[in-house]
């Protein structure tokens, strides 16, 4: 039996208790525990075979992937310790560590297999056996071995609550192999049931961690804290997501801290303190910008801060850490007298032993520590322990060089020689080929000789700053090497680099490289890998990295053009409605109105060069098997043209109404079609209609100025992502978070509607406008300051409170789109990413309105940081009864549209930019606000737009309800304390405020009624592998969802003939409805309106 | 060779001074302590060496404490 104390015994109980649960991730590989429990245990078994036995050391010199972790449970299952040589260190020190260790064996890849896995238990290790040995700086000139127990490995990371571990929980193992936070990031989540994504390569890569975080919805991430402040200033990004970070290895910098908070507001931030000895944390301490202490011990764990007597310091007062409890290392491996003076005899608790940790900290009253300084002369260069003295051993063993000293400037190594002449870079490339990169000095300075105290030591302080390496003559040629040269400059604080200067002698480091690489991707859309850069570490090499690099690497192996690929949620939403022949309101329309001499060949090879760039408008939808696809065509097969038409002024409008109107043939044709009319010879107007599968309001701004850019004869560069990838990687992290947000929110709205309307109204809207004025639009932003709210939040709440008034109850679901475009690079593109939230309010116990506001803030703030869940996954998850009327939950849907305007500039001709309204309503009732600023950006006014499909609202109810949420506004603005009651109620009787009926119950089957009824149930019950439906019963209630209703829709067209659409099904989903619906027609909307586009924020 | 490279004084650590006195503790895990001579010594710890110079005690823990692992382990 294996000891359940032991790390391999708790990893065996995780995988008896959930075999089937993942393990690890690491690129395309999955990994059960079932799975890396067997595959340990073959391996473990052949370990004993070649002589493996308890208390042994196994070195480990393998990439990180799963056979690496594999090996490491191997080694602890057979009783032996491991030692991780990281492959991305010179192999001189490597071998070094291995022979200082004494390893049985060093596994180096390839897994050596057995038949047999050992079984558990075999070789019995004990919880006190050592577990794993792990080299770390030593100031005498030799690295020392911290032989650590799984005790301690164990104790510090189960029964804690600094970070979860559990199943749930994803981890990144980002960090080096070398350091405790390996045992962190991999056996946190290992022995407690969670999942672990081992990052490629040894170093870890900003933009790789950001890659993995979104497409495998890491959890929890420890960094460096040199690595966070790189995260967060250069791909913020990578923390999106995240629950907790922990920041460790180094000072915590506020400023970052600030700043990852602002953005990620649901993300806490645990500081880790802990030196290697006592095992990745002593202390924990949740951190805000002002207050980064290092906290209070872990669990089992205990802190004494005493002064050169031992005695315990008074709060508030320095003294030196000792570290105690569970977590201490054995010792130093082999150095017996080593460790006496460092593991020493605890005073406050008897035959104890405590750790001196050399960390000056002070304690606070509230009993939190806070980090002060070190009491020796260790330093931490990008989060590695670097004792100075061990480089300086190295540097003196150059026959050259007569004395040695290393010294920190900043977060540089800068070491002083005296001897002869040795050119810097021998020097460097002599650490280098003994050392790792972090202890490689970046500056040398030759002396006469080495400065000294009185006393004979080495006086520090003494020491002269390294000259400023001059940049060389070498000045950039071409664009790219001028935009690199900006970049380094700006990196490295200089004026100017030359082109062959390697960064590293300029005083850059990992860190700098790190930054750089986040920046290339931005300025040139493409990603240089850390490695590739680290072997050409020049602006010269870089260049040639960016010219070679494939573009659009942000996401992996995207897929090939010509591929058929999935569609996205709110693609397929789209695509069922468009086949539901609902088209119209779902076509973008923008008019451009010219004035000046056009060049029309000119315009017509801009409109190919913008279809040329942006795949989702050469995108064809069709079903394959059942299942809708997506292809996108090579830009020469799209053949998108722009059609030209002559006629007289006055013909204009009606042209651009009909030709705003026409339908998409998705199937067939790209979703984009575009008109030039001319109506004189210096007056055009151009109408580009998009089908919103393709774009959506913040596209419209890109997709202008890429038009106006090729007219105007510039490149487009290539996109750094393709829209394909980010429909096949949508993220659906916070699907859980709905699921509960919206358990028991009924799916439709009581609004005051007609009575006597259409079970499915049609799509003809109607609308209100009214305008907020400057005075009010001031006061309000100025209430919602106070109360730390947004204007979007006021605007909601009145809009609540209104529909409250009109008979929708005290649980009020309203939508709202937001943008969905979660990464940086997707910003430049055009396609279909807006995604719309469902917020819930609770407008119970007759609120005061600036309570109804706070309570909006509150669970809004909540709401819009929780944006990872596609709409449709989300009805899909909680499966509320469909209705004919629309979506659930979107009856009313509130929008503030942002002033920023897509704007068109043609050289030489007068550009104006409308929105043509195509007059068809998108939801049953919508609340446009838009916001004006004066020039000097104070408030101007709020136009209010509410648009409502006619069928289903009458004007007077229409415009009551626009009167009454300028009211709302204005009580919320002016007189806060009055209570959401005191507003007028609807004063209407002749109107329908139940909530209108969904779906019949399914539970009483009663069998169809006609031939057409019968079809439609047996392909329903085929489908739904169900014996039988009856013709009441509805789909989706069945278990229903999108797919299954496409591959309905597609049996009943191929098989039996009937021209169904799986859109029909969602608007009918009974047999008897869909049969019923299948010889109905729609009504067709009314002629356009015109008005300025807005992009919605 | 290296300079004596110890940097700011650390005569501050009753553990780093070369001048001072210090024993050799030993607990029941014959676990080895190096221990400051004048002050008291803590409870669960025996003195295996009296009073000598750093270097001396640090010389006795190399020679005799040959296992380093804690002895209720090496007894399994």
């Amino acid at each position: 039996m294996t000891d359940p104390g032991t790390v391999h015994g708790l990893v065996e109980l995780q995988a008896a208790r959930h075999p089937g649960r993942l393990a690890l991730v690491a690129g395309d590989e999955r990994v059960t525990y079932a799975e890396l429990d067997a595959r340990a245990g073959r391996l473990a078994r052949t370990l004993v075979e070649r002589g493996v036995r308890r208390g042994d050391i196994v070195g480990i010199r393998m990439e990180r992937g799963t056979g690496l972790v594999a090996a490491a449970l191997a080694t602890l299952k057979a009783g032996a310790a491991y030692l991780m040589l990281d492959p991305g260190h010179p192999r001189e020190r490597t071998d070094a560590l291995a022979a200082d260790a004494g390893v049985r064996l060093v596994l180096s890849g390839g897994e050596p297999g057995a038949a047999r896995p050992l079984p558990h238990g075999a070789a019995a290790a004990r919880p006190g056996d050592l577990a794993c040995v792990m080299y770390t700086s030593g100031s005498t000139g030799v690295p020392k071995g911290v032989a650590a127990s799984h005790h301690a490995i164990a104790g510090t990371l189960t029964g804690q609550d600094y970070a979860p571990f559990g199943p749930g929980t994803v981890w990144l193992q980002c960090s080096p192999v070398s350091w405790d936070a390996f045992a962190l990031e991999l056996w946190g989540p290992l022995l407690s049931g969670g999942t672990c994504v081992l990052h490629p390569g040894q170093r870890p890569d900003p933009l790789v961690i950001e890659r993995l975080a979104a497409e495998h919805g890491v959890t929890t991430m420890y960094l460096s804290s040199s690595l966070f402040n790189v995260l967060v200033d250069e791909c913020p990004q990578a923390l999106r997501g995240l629950t907790r970070v922990l920041v460790g290895g180094e000072a915590l910098s506020p400023v970052h801290v600030g700043r990852a908070l602002a953005r990620h507001p649901g993300l806490r931030i645990v500081n880790g303190y802990g030196p290697v000895e006592s095992m990745i944390f002593v202390t924990t301490h949740p951190v805000t910008a002002g207050d980064v202490a290092i906290g209070r011990p872990l669990r089992g764990k205990r802190v004494h801060v005493l002064d050169e007597r031992l005695r315990p310091v008074g709060d508030g007062e320095v003294g030196e850490l000792y570290a105690g409890g569970v977590g201490l290392a054995h010792g130093y491996l082999g150095r017996p007298g080593l460790t006496a003076e460092r593991f020493v005899a605890d005073p406050f608790v008897p035959g104890e032993r405590m750790y001196r940790t050399g960390d000056l900290v002070r304690r606070r009253a509230d009993g939190a520590l806070e980090f002060v300084g070190r009491a020796d002369d260790q330093v931490k260069i990008r989060g590695f322990r670097v004792e100075p003295g061990e480089v300086a051993a190295v540097l003196s063993r150059h026959p050259a060089v007569e004395r040695a000293a290393v010294a920190v400037r900043g977060d540089r190594l800068v070491a002083y020689v005296v001897g002869g002449e040795v050119p810097p870079e021998e020097l460097r490339a002599h650490v280098a080929a003994v050392l790792p990169d972090f202890m490689v000095p970046s500056a040398v300075v030759a002396l006469e000789a080495l400065p000294l105290t009185a006393t004979g030591k080495l006086d520090r302080a003494a020491l002269p700053a390294p000259e400023e390496v001059r940049p060389s003559a070498a000045r950039p040629r071409t664009e790219r090497e001028r935009r690199l040269c900006a970049i380094v400059c700006d990196l490295l604080g200089r004026d100017e680099v030359g082109v062959d200067d390697e960064l590293f002698a300029l005083g850059g480091n990992s860190l700098t490289v790190m930054r750089l690489l986040s920046r290339i991707r931005s300025a040139f859309g493409v990603e240089v890998s850390l490695r590739e850069a680290f072997a050409a570490p020049t602006v010269a090499g870089l260049a040639r990295l960016v010219d070679r690099a494939p573009r659009g690497r942000t996401l992996p192996a995207p897929a090939a053009e010509g591929d058929t690929l999935p569609l996205s949620s709110a693609q397929l939403r789209l695509w069922l409605m468009d086949q539901a022949d609902a088209g119209v309101a779902y076509s973008i329309p923008l008019l451009v109105r010219l004035r000046g001499p056009l060049d029309v060949p000119a315009l017509g090879a801009a409109l190919r060069a913008l279809v040329a760039r942006h795949e989702p408008l050469r995108t064809l939808f069709a079903v394959r098997d059942g299942e809708p696809v997506q292809r996108v065509l090579p830009p020469e097969q799209a053949k998108v043209e722009l059609a030209e038409v002559r006629l007289a002024p006055h013909e204009l409008e009606d042209a651009v109404a009909r030709a705003a109107r026409r339908r998409f043939d998705l199937a067939a044709e790209p979703p984009i079609h575009a008109t030039l009319f001319t109506t004189g010879p210096r007056e055009h107007a151009l109408l580009l209609a998009v089908h919103h599968i393709a774009a959506d309001g913040w596209s419209l701004r890109p997709l202008m100025r890429d038009l106006s850019h090729a007219y105007a004869g510039l490149d487009l560069p290539p996109l750094p992502m393709r829209y394909a990838d980010h429909a096949r990687h949508e993220d659906a992290a916070d699907l859980p978070y709905w699921r509960d947000r919206l358990a028991g929110l009924p799916a439709r709205t009581r609004l005051p509607r007609r009575p006597g309307r259409p079970a499915v109204p049609g799509q003809q809207a109607r609308e209100a406008v009214r305008r907020v004025d400057a005075g009010l639009h001031r006061r309000l932003l100025e209430r919602a300051t106070r109360q730390g709210a947004t204007l979007f939040m006021a605007l909601h709440a009145a809009l609540a409170a209104v529909l409250a008034r009109a008979g929708a109850g005290e649980d009020v679901a309203v939508g709202t789109p937001v943008a969905g475009r979660s990464q940086e690079a997707a910003e430049d593109l055009v396609g279909f990413f807006v995604n719309m939230l469902v917020l819930r309010t609770d407008v119970s116990g007759d609120p005061r309105l600036g309570e109804l506001l706070a309570r909006v803030r509150e669970s809004t703030l909540e709401d819009l940081s929780r944006q990872r869940a596609p709409f449709d996954r989300v009805v899909g998850e909680l499966n509320p009864p469909r209705s004919p009327g629309g979506p659930p939950w979107l009856d009313v849907v509130l929008v503030l549209q942002n002033n920023l305007r897509a704007q068109v500039r043609l050289p030489g001709v007068a550009a104006s930019v409308e929105v043509p309204r195509t007059g068809a309503a998108r939801f049953e009732l919508l609340v446009e606000a838009t916001d004006d600023h004066a020039g000097d950006g104070s408030p101007a006014g709020i136009d209010l737009v509410l648009e409502c499909r006619a069928d289903s609202l009458d004007q007077r109810v229409l415009d009551w309800l626009a009167d009454a949420l300028v009211e709302a506004l204005r009580t919320l603005a002016d007189a806060p304390d009055i209570r959401a009651g005191a507003l007028a109620r609807l004063p209407y009787a002749d109107v329908d405020t139940s909530r209108p009926d969904t779906a019949p119950d399914a539970g009483n089957y009663e069998p169809p009624a006609s031939d057409l009824e019968r079809r439609v149930a047996e392909v329903f019950a085929e489908v739904l592998e169900t014996e039988r439906v009856g013709r009441h019963d509805d789909f989706f209630a069945l278990g229903g969802n999108s797919l299954r209703a496409v591959r309905a829709a597609a049996r009943l067209a191929a098989r039996d003939g009937l021209p169904a659409t799986a859109a029909q099904l969602f608007a009918a989903p009974t047999p008897a409805e869909l049969a019923e619906a299948l010889s109905r027609t729609r009504a067709r909307p009314a002629g356009p309106i015109s008005r300025l586009p807005r992009v919605p924020r | 060779m290296t300079a004596t490279d110890h940097g700011p004084d650390r005569t501050t650590n009753p553990f780093e001074d070369d001048e001072a006195a210090y024993l050799v503790l030993v607990n029941d895990e014959n676990q080895h302590s190096l221990w400051p001579a004048d002050l008291e010594v803590p409870a669960g710890w025996r003195v295996a060496l009296e009073r000598g110079s750093r270097a001396d005690c640090l010389a006795y823990v190399e020679a005799n404490w040959t296992d380093m692992r804690p002895s209720s382990i090496a007894r399994d």
